[in-house]
């Protein structure tokens, strides 16, 4: 487990190919995200979304088709995470599984500055 | 110790996609920034097993030094004083010198926007999710 990573999985009563029809449209995408979406969906796509908590620019990363999506998306201050949506059959149903993790800052281990910086506030 | 770049790796893999640049701030389309966020920032720190470790070690006391601390690690105690001043970049430990000695004590607070990231992005998902599963029933 990494300290950076958001899990949520639920089951969706409808078959993988109609949960994707509700992630693959950017329309009804947007409907369940919470505000208007533009999307190129394939991989190396862009796309931008009016969500409630913030608008986002986006990076498709992964698409295949009824199964997976990965998207990057970032805000405007800088803050960046990678969104994985995973779909597994359950008999008629869909286990969703999400994964949003920060995509993390420059490491600062070891750095000139970060030992100047001790040495400064000793 | 600049090597552990824990996480960094896979999430810096789909950056290499060709994407168009240009377009002002960060909303607009091209490559998504380097986060310099509180939060990313205080997880790239935390990122690294041996500096989550540092960081139990010092909610348990008061203060170490270094010295102290690389006890209980099989590295050198240089190694430490490097994983201590990224954890001290990140706002999460500060040094003092008292005497001879740098001593180190963790700042509790610092992780706030680290955990504040946690529950919006999860709060968010949450309504999300919810919102979807009464989606996928309604007829088409």
């Amino acid at each position: 487990m990494t300290v950076t990573a958001v899990t949520r999985t639920i089951t969706l009563e409808a078959d993988p190919d109609r949960v994707w029809d509700n992630l693959a449209d950017p329309e009804r995408l947007g409907d369940w995200l919470g505000g208007p979406t533009e999307l190129d969906l394939r991989p190396g796509g862009l796309g931008r979304m009016e969500l409630p908590d913030g608008d986002r620019s986006v990076l498709v990363t992964e698409v295949e088709p009824g199964a997976h999506l990965s998207w990057l998306w970032w805000r405007e201050d800088g803050s960046t995470s990678a969104v994985d949506l995973t779909l597994r059959r359950a008999g008629e149903l869909t286990e969703l599984t999400i994964v949003e993790q920060a995509v993390l800052a420059e490491p600062a281990a070891g750095s000139a500055s970060a030992s100047a910086r001790l040495a400064v506030r000793a | 110790m600049t090597t552990n770049r824990t996480g960094g790796g896979g999430a810096a893999g789909p950056l290499s996609v060709p994407v168009r640049s240009g377009g002002g701030g960060h909303l607009g389309f091209g490559r998504p920034p380097v986060p310099t966020d509180q939060a990313s920032v205080v997880f790239a720190a935390l990122a690294d097993p041996t500096r989550r470790s540092l960081v139990r070690a010092l909610s348990r006391r008061e203060d170490a030094t270094a010295t102290e601390l690389a006890d209980d690690y099989p590295m050198t105690r240089q190694a430490i004083v490097k994983h201590l001043a990224a954890l001290a970049d990140a706002g999460l430990v500060v040094g003092q010198r008292v005497g001879r000695e740098q001593r180190y004590r963790l700042v509790p607070a610092a992780i706030e926007p680290a955990v504040a990231w946690m529950a919006d992005v999860g709060g968010a998902w949450d309504r999300r999710l919810a919102a979807l599963k009464r989606q996928v029933r309604r007829p088409r």
